[in-house]
């Protein structure tokens, strides 16, 4: 069998724990739809119909909720490779005829297809209300929402490779997950946000990776090319560098078990 | 660059690859050393297990067993020397290692939410079993080690002996050319260990070679080819299990009866008997003789006996357990080593 093979094997196994937590699902998919439901219901109305284009404010933030839905689920891939590092399952993976970056992209593997998948999901729940969502475009989006995925799992690696306890590692995620929204266009328009944040704040809010994700399925949404919602190049870049930071940090966690045994 | 940096490690993967594979040995460890800073918790050990065989180590807890077995699965990384299993260096070929070697770990290793079905399917997969193949493989091993009903059990669900026994089941999916097994009916029942022990025997029959950590004496007696004690992450002795008791000068005791009664002639004659370290006076007409070999003591004394007008009435031999060896060697009880 071919390391890649076997490689797979991991990643389906990291990726069913994830669908498999059905709580956790349960509890991410309560979570968006509900935003989406109370937006549609409550906030419709809020935006003037002439800012960014969108007929009211459900078809604005429905994609952010989506692009949300990627980030946590992608996310989630921490909360695993935590779970394995403490339960043992980690050091069994280091057993198997697989090399430690074989077991390192296989989580990071696993958490771009967790997102992707979960955010087309969402993206489906989502085209019930915005018939635009269903297109060729949308299709074509998902493989970069597989690299923005990945990209942002990378950032969970970081705080898995910072984080010796559990306690630590949820409260830094939750500490991380809240400043990525809020420092995004995912609620609210860069327009808005521009008004209310000096710019060198506005340019990080516009290279958040969930901003470009947000605004690429707007675009969408708009009947825009989808590059016109972002840019692809800054995407890429973005989301290769926190996977770089990802690939490093999960090393140095692996590397680190093998030198000291049970985390 | 630290004593634990790659650069300490040079001259000890040289000395693997002068040396060669030994078609003797499935693995051999070269002054394998593994520290957590100051302390050593295996320390430049030099130990050879034989192809086919089923060695145990047998020591108290911290006497660096499970360290052995995670640096030659390559879980662990040593600070110091090296190992070759099969002939593959565990630094410099972890991969080709990895192939060959198979650890049930001493605590069961799984995800809370997956199930022994799961677990032994993809453990099966990784070594690359596919199929109808695969679904026989895992189902007989789950019906083996009395898990089918609870193959559909969650992990966090199974009791500590199903765990166990789930643990020690994956290597029977892929049947690796060497199995290490550490501490492996820890926590089972009894029936349990002695179907466990069973397997790992049978294991061997079908060609792997077995290394088992363990601080149980009857696992080791049950189990072993060879017995090594370890003691403070070393290896104290490593021998089969005859010469290990055979080795405790006086360690087979010979109860003797005689009639009428014991004399002091005859005491005399026992004690110069070749073999004998020591006579003690049970009773008026019983002694113990502390001898090295029963079996070569008891003619001699037979024939010594000959020359003196009393009647040897009944002769009762005790050898000394694996207990008194583990004592013998390392000045504690194995009990009370653990605690």
């Amino acid at each position: 069998m071919s390391n890649i093979r076997r490689m797979l094997q991991i990643t389906r196994v990291d990726l069913s724990y994830f669908f498999r937590t059905k709580w956790l699902i349960g509890t991410l998919i309560g979570l968006n739809v509900t935003d989406m439901l109370v937006v549609g219901i409550v906030y419709k109305g809020m935006m003037p119909v002439s800012v960014e284009g969108v007929l009211n404010y459900f078809q604005f933030y429905a994609p952010g909720v989506v692009i949300t839905g990627l980030f946590f689920a992608s996310f989630d891939v921490g909360r695993r490779v935590h779970l394995g590092l403490t339960e043992g399952v980690s050091q069994y993976y280091l057993t198997l005829p697989v090399s430690l970056n074989e077991v390192v992209l296989a989580h990071l593997l696993s958490a771009g297809l967790g997102g992707a998948i979960y955010a087309s999901i969402l993206t489906l729940v989502s085209a019930a209300l915005i018939p635009q969502l269903l297109s060729l475009s949308t299709l074509a989006l998902i493989p970069f929402m597989f690299v923005l995925s990945m990209g942002l799992a990378g950032i969970a690696a970081v705080l898995n490779l910072f984080s010796k306890t559990g306690d630590r590692y949820f409260t830094f995620a939750d500490g991380i997950q809240t400043v990525m929204v809020s420092m995004s266009t995912v609620a609210y328009p860069l327009s808005i946000v521009s008004s209310y944040f000096p710019s060198p704040v506005v340019t990080v809010i516009k290279l958040n990776p969930l901003s470009q994700g947000a605004e690429a399925l707007r675009a969408i949404v708009n009947g825009a090319p989808v590059n016109s919602g972002f840019n692809i190049p800054t995407l890429l870049v973005t989301s290769l560098v926190l996977l770089a930071a990802g690939v490093v940090s999960y090393r140095h966690v692996f590397t680190k078990l093998r030198d000291v045994g049970k985390i | 660059m630290s004593p634990s940096g790659p650069a300490y490690r040079k001259p000890f993967v040289g000395i693997a690859q002068a040396v060669g594979v030994n078609l003797d040995s499935a693995v051999e460890t070269f002054n394998l050393t593994k520290a957590y800073g100051a302390v050593k918790a295996l320390d430049a050990l030099n130990l050879k297990v034989r192809r086919g065989e089923i060695l145990v180590l047998l020591g108290p807890n911290g006497s660096g067993k499970t360290t052995f077995l995670n640096l030659i699965s390559t879980v662990l990384r040593p600070t110091g020397g090296t190992a070759t299993v099969m002939g593959f260096d565990i630094i410099k070929q972890p991969l080709k290692v990895r192939e060959t070697i198979g650890i049930s770990f001493q605590e069961p290793r799984g995800f809370w939410r997956h199930k022994p079905y799961h677990i032994l399917s993809f453990h099966a997969a990784i070594y690359g079993l596919r199929g109808k193949e695969r679904t026989e493989v895992v189902e007989q091993t789950l019906k083996d080690f009395d898990l089918w009903s609870s193959r559909n059990k969650r992990f966090m669900e199974l009791s500590g002996g199903q765990g166990k026994r789930l643990e020690v089941a994956k290597l029977f999916v892929n049947r690796p050319k060497v199995a290490v097994f550490d501490e492996p009916t820890a926590m089972v029942d009894l029936d349990g260990k002695r179907m466990i022990w069973d397997r790992i025997r049978a294991l061997r029959e079908q060609g792997s070679t077995i290394v088992v950590a363990t601080n149980e004496v009857r696992e080791a007696e049950y189990l072993a080819d060879r017995i090594s004690i370890m003691k403070g992450g070393k290896e104290v002795v490593t021998e089969d299990l005859r010469t290990l008791k055979d080795s405790i000068s006086g360690g087979d005791v010979v109860e003797v009866g005689m009639s009428p009664a014991i004399t002091t002639g005859a005491m005399k004659a026992i004690s110069e008997v070749p073999g004998t370290v020591r006579v003690t006076q049970v009773s008026e007409s019983v002694l113990n003789a502390f001898v090295d070999r029963s079996e070569d003591w008891l003619p001699l004394m037979m024939a010594s006996m000959q020359a003196f007008s009393v009647k040897i009435t009944s002769i009762r031999v005790s050898e000394p357990s694996l207990d008194d060896v583990f004592i013998h060697y390392t000045g504690k009880e194995i009990v009370k080593a653990n605690a």
